[in-house]
Parts: C-alpha cells; structure tokens; sequence
C-alpha cells in the first residue's frame, strides 16, 4: 500500500507568514494539521501497525509559497499537498501533489519538470505528470503530481526533506521565469531497533522467501487425459465404422474392402474385371450372409434399405456379370470398369448406413 | 491353349436346330398355365414337371397322403396329351400284371391281351405309377428296364417306347409292407419332387372349401387336352441341350457343387449333429450331375434365356440331386433333414461365379 494513501487530501490555508523569495520551503509541517482528524482513525487503529500508520489521522500539508517579486505576476498561486509527514518506512511511496495557477500568457513547460529516477542517494522519482485547466481570474491551473519512493534506512526516527521541484513558466516571446515548488519534511523511522528484541529474534529477523505458490493441475491433467481418450475413441470408432485398418475385415463391412480390391483389379482389363467382379460377387455374399445369386436380389435389398439406393446399380452389375461369366458377352463390356468401382463406392457408403 | 466350355466345343460341330424353340417355349407356358388351373399352390411342382417332361426324365412324387401327388399328375398326364396309362403298386403286383392281362373270355377260353404297359402300344407318353413302394422288387426291375431303355420284352418281341415319360408317387408316412425303392431305380428317376400341404392360408381355404377341388375327374376333365404335343419332345428336348450354353465358368461351378456333395467338410459344411467325413456313401452319379445338367438347361430355356446360370442349376438341384446322395445308414433316418440342409448349405458355400 503507498503510504498515505487513505490518507484525506487537504487543501489549507498558507501558514504562517511568507517567507522570503525563493525560500518558499517549508521546514516544519503545518501546525493545522491536527485538526483534521481523520473520522475513520479509531476502528483503524485495530489493525496492523503499517494499516494502523497510514490510517493514522490524515495529514493535510498545505504549503505556501512566496513568491519572488518578478515572478509574481507570472506565477499567481502555490501549494503543494503531501500525506501524513511520519511514520514513513524504508521502502514508502507518497505523492506530492503541486498546484500552480499561472497568469497568461505565461504557461508551465513540461520539459522542465524533473525526470523520473533518481534524485538523491535515498530518494527516487518514479513519476511526474501535469494536468492542466482553468484556474480563477482567468489564470491557468496545473496539478503536478510527482511520485517518489524513499531508500533511507533510518537508524532511529529522522527528519528528512524532499528537495524541492524546479517549476519554469515561458510565454511566447520566449521569456522564462522560473520558481521553486515546495519541499516536504517527514519523519522517518527505523522498522525495528537496532538492539535484538529480547526472544523475539526470530519473529523480527529476516525470514526465507515465502514458498512459490503450485497451482494444482490435477483437473487439467485429467480434462486433457480425457479429452485424449474422447480422441482416441472417436479415431477408433471413425476407423471401425469406415472400416480402416485394423477393422478392414471387419465382416459387417465387406464392401468397405471390396472397394480396394475392385479399385486395384479394375484396371487389370478383362481379366481385371473379372477379379473386380468377383471380389463384388464376394462382398455380396458376405453381406448376404450366403451366396448371393442374381433372383435372390428381390430378397436382399428387401431386408436392407440402405442399398435400396443403389438398386439399378446392383441390377446392372449382376445382368453384367451373367453375361460375362455365363454368356457369351465380353466382360466389361455392359458395364465399364470404371462403373464397376463407382458401385463398390456407393455400396460401401451404403453399408456404413445399415 | 485355353480351356473353353464342352457347349461351346460341341456346339462348333452342331447346326443350329430347326425347330422353334421360341414357339415351344410358349406350348409350355401354356402347358404349366393349363396345370396350374387343376393344381393351386404348387407352382414349383408344376415347373419342375414340366422341366421333366423337356429334359426327357421320369419323376418320383413323394410326399403325404392326400397333397394331391396322383391329381397333380392326372392333371399333367391330361395336358400332355397322349396315351395315359396308370397302375397301382400292391405287394402281390407282378411284373407280368403290368405286361399281360390275362383273363377268362366269353367263350370260357382264357386269354391273355396286353397289360397295362403295352395297352396303347409304342405310342405310350405317360405310365404312371402309383403308390410305386408297394409294389415288389421284382416289379422295380422291370420298371427300371422300362425307364432306362424305354422298352420291354412281351410277347415274344421287343416293345419300344420312344415317348414315354414314367411319373411315379410314392408316400412318404407308411413304411409297413413297402419294398424301399433300389438305389438303382432310384438313380433313373430324373427328378424326385417333394410335394408338401401349401403354406398359403388362402390357398388352402380354397382347396378345402371350393367344390371345384372335391371331384378330381371333373377337375381334370376341365382342363384343356393335349397342350403340348407329346411326339414332339424328344427333339424339342434335343433342341434344348444344345441351343442353351454353358460357360466354362459354370461347369467348373457344377462341379465344384458336385464336389461340396462328394466331400462336404472339405467345403466346409457342417451340419448339427453329424460327422461330415462320414456322411456320405456316394455323393451324386455322372449320371445324377449330367442330369442336373440337362434340368438346368431346361429351366434356363423356360426362363428366356440362352445361357444357363447358378439360379437355374440351384432351381433343380435338390430335385435332381438329393434322392442319388447316399448317406451312411446311421444317418438315413434323419436323412430327408440332412439331405436338405446338405443341399441349401451347398449353395451357401460354393462361390458363384
């Protein structure tokens, strides 16, 4: 958590007398800022000791500034806002908040705002950013609000000071002007004595990097182990119905491996056809159960409405194979290769359907 | 060189016939369509006489009592056309009774004119045969000599048959005082045609309930006569064997049938019940396959067809077939049970084609 970041944001009156110019840095914090309770500051004290800090009645730091006489005119209005100026640890982050109204033409430049890194040997900037908008009597307001982390190791409760923000207006003609912001006194404390707290040694000391946290992976183990079985079983299933090895003899899908021996005899010519034919006449048989002959086809594609389809085409074939084997035709000659194998295709799309 | 078909070899040698097969094919239509109007529910029967009667074969009926075997022959007898001849098979039936018939004349001079067999002369086209497992074996004898040659020795002459065709019915319920037909005899019946109750409720309503069917003379008398001209086919038959191809396919696949039939564990039937290396005495003659052969080609022929397919050697392959496959006598009560799923297995194990 940044430090103050609970904390309630105050703007003040200046107070105090101005100094005089360019030594607008405030030493001391604001002698009002007790009396801005934070509400909230009894039922947090409960908490942990840094909760218990930050919660710690708000500080509003309202600084103002002293302006040097030829600036005056150009930069109307200072003030700066910072968190509760104690109890901050080595390691805090606070936000100082600088807020400008400048009198036209005159305008802040971005380019002068500091960069972030760092600024003294215990103090690092990590952001600076400006926003701009209409301030009253026709001036411009910028709010600047700068992010530091502090690095100092206090070896008992110190003051430390911010080094103040350099702030540059320009105009037009080119002319510049520039003017400190404010700076911010705190008080910085040690995170624990320096002699060894009587048998809380091992409660204080450093203690081992807390062990990284493994997520259980089980279910997702077991999600892709059983989204790899699911695979598998569809690949099987898809292989036995289309009847891929090792089911191409599969006995319920003889016209599957029909299909290979009558696209591979098929191109053989007569003779070719003949094994494709046969190799036909064979798958007929196994579908059937028994040796399939050309009057008992009525029969068979009466039981099996998926060939019903291909009815012309069975026909076809079987008056083709009469004649090739038992007449005197040529074989092939009634129905071409080619057509022989489309059949066998057809057929075993079919039988995939029983 | 190629090995072609015995049709096709034999065919190069033979002209074409002359006579219309085509006008033949239509007689016969007509010829089963004239049967079946005596003879309902037994369609099957009916084609196979008929392939019978074109392939120039004897038949055997079988089957229980009152199927309607006798009407069913009556009815083809009558159609056919010809001289018809019947004889009723009893144990003291003599081969004699069927040649001679020797009675005492109206002068009291006994006299002996011919019997049943040589009544209507060489002209004979149908000797029917009732009842044939009554009869004697010597009666069997003659009746294979009949059946074979086609011819009889009587009266001190050889009488010669040219036409006849021999139907015979046999039942199949009583076994007592019957004379078991020799395998022989039963080799020279082309056919042996089961003849069962039909299975259609219809039909049976009708043979039981239509008059029509209660008086069998009328019932064959309705028919038309002579629908087919019985001199006629011998050469229509002829004409048959030879107009009707086989491819080589087809011989080796009859004889891969007859080889299933010889040897069925090397093809792979197995039969509830039965040791398949020992079934078989004999499987099928030369002579039983040839004549599958020739039934074939006559229903190819009935069908339309010039060529003969397994449909048609599958069509008349029990008839033809199962009564000339001899089991081994353990097996022969069962035998009418194994002999069919012998042959349905046949035809569910060799490849066709």
């Amino acid at each position: 958590m940044r430090f103050g970041e609970r904390a309630a944001r105050f703007e003040t009156r200046p107070c105090g007398p101005l100094p005089g110019v360019r030594s607008m840095i405030a030493k001391k914090p604001c002698p009002h800022f007790g009396d801005f309770a934070d509400p909230h500051a009894g039922e947090a004290a409960a908490a942990g000791h840094f909760e218990a800090r930050s919660v710690v009645a708000a500080a509003a730091l309202a600084v103002a500034f002293a302006l040097p006489a030829p600036a005056a005119a150009q930069i109307l209005d200072r003030s700066m806002t910072a968190p509760q100026p104690f109890g901050v640890l080595l390691g805090d982050v606070f936000t100082l908040k600088t807020r400008v109204d400048v009198a036209p033409p005159f305008r802040l430049d971005p380019s002068a705002l500091p960069k972030p890194g760092p600024v003294t040997y215990w103090l690092d900037l990590r952001s600076v950013s400006s926003t701009e908008r209409k301030g009253p009597n026709g001036a411009t307001r910028y709010e600047i609000s700068a992010e530091y982390q502090t690095f100092y190791a206090p070896l008992e409760a110190i003051e430390q000071t911010t080094p103040p923000m350099k702030l540059v207006v320009v105009d037009d003609a080119g002319k510049r002007v520039e003017a400190d912001g404010a700076s911010w006194s705190f008080i910085t404390s040690p995170l624990r004595p320096i002699a060894a707290t009587a048998g809380g040694g091992s409660a204080y000391g450093l203690r081992p990097d807390a062990a990284p946290r493994l997520p259980s992976l089980r279910s997702a183990e077991i999600k892709v182990a059983a989204a790899g079985v699911a695979a598998l079983l569809a690949l099987a299933w898809l292989a036995f119905a289309r009847a891929w090895p090792p089911f191409h003899k599969r006995p319920a899908r003889p016209f599957a491996a029909a299909v290979r021996s009558v696209a591979r005899a098929a191109r053989g010519g007569e003779e070719g056809w003949r094994s494709a034919a046969l190799a036909l006449h064979r798958a007929f048989d196994a579908a059937a159960g028994r040796r399939l002959l050309g009057e008992d086809l009525a029969a068979f594609l009466a039981d099996r409405p998926s060939f019903q389809q291909q009815d012309a085409g069975i026909r076809r074939f079987f008056d083709a194979s009469r004649i090739a084997f038992f007449g005197r035709g040529r074989p092939g000659a009634d129905m071409p290769a080619s057509e022989l194998v489309a059949l066998s295709r057809s057929l075993a799309a079919a039988e995939r359907a029983t | 060189m190629t090995p072609t078909s015995i049709a096709e070899r034999r065919s190069a040698g033979d002209g074409a016939p002359d006579i219309s097969l085509d006008d033949w094919r239509a007689k016969a239509l007509a010829f089963e369509a004239e049967v079946s109007r005596a003879v309902i529910g037994q369609p099957h029967v009916v084609r196979l006489l008929t392939i019978a009667l074109f392939a120039r074969g004897h038949v055997l009926l079988e089957g229980d009592v009152g199927v309607g075997k006798t009407t069913i022959l009556r009815a083809v007898a009558h159609a056919l056309g010809g001289p018809f001849e019947r004889i009723e098979g009893t144990v003291d039936l003599m081969p004699t009774d069927m040649l001679y018939a020797a009675y005492i004349d109206d002068a009291g001079k006994p006299r002996v004119d011919p019997g049943p067999a040589l009544r209507h002369g060489e002209d004979l086209a149908v000797f029917f045969f009732n009842e044939i497992n009554r009869a004697r074996p010597q009666v069997h004898s003659l009746l294979l000599r009949l059946m074979a040659e086609r011819s009889v020795t009587a009266f001190g002459k050889d009488w010669s048959f040219p036409h006849l065709v021999v139907f015979a019915d046999r039942n199949r319920v009583e076994k007592e005082e019957t004379f078991e037909l020799p395998a022989a005899a039963r080799d020279r019946f082309l056919m042996e045609i089961g003849v069962e109750t039909p299975h259609d409720a219809d039909i049976r309503r009708e043979l039981v309930f239509d008059p029509r069917f209660h008086d069998v003379d009328r019932l064959i008398g309705g028919l038309k006569r002579a629908v087919l001209d019985h001199r006629g086919l011998n050469e229509a038959g002829r004409a048959i064997q030879t107009s009707v191809s086989t491819s080589l396919t087809l011989e080796h696949y009859v004889l891969a049938l007859w080889d299933a039939l010889r040897a069925p564990a090397r093809a792979g039937i197995v039969i509830d019940g039965v040791d398949m290396d020992r079934l078989i005495l004999a499987g099928g003659s030369p002579r039983g396959v040839g004549a599958l052969v020739r039934a074939a080609r006559v229903r190819a022929w009935l069908e339309g067809r010039d060529m003969v397919l397994p449909e048609d050697v599958r069509a008349v392959f029990a008839p033809v077939m199962a009564h000339r496959i001899f089991l081994d006598p353990i097996y022969e009560p069962r035998r009418e049970r194994i002999v069919r799923a012998l042959c349905g297995q046949t035809f569910d194990k060799v490849p066709a084609p």
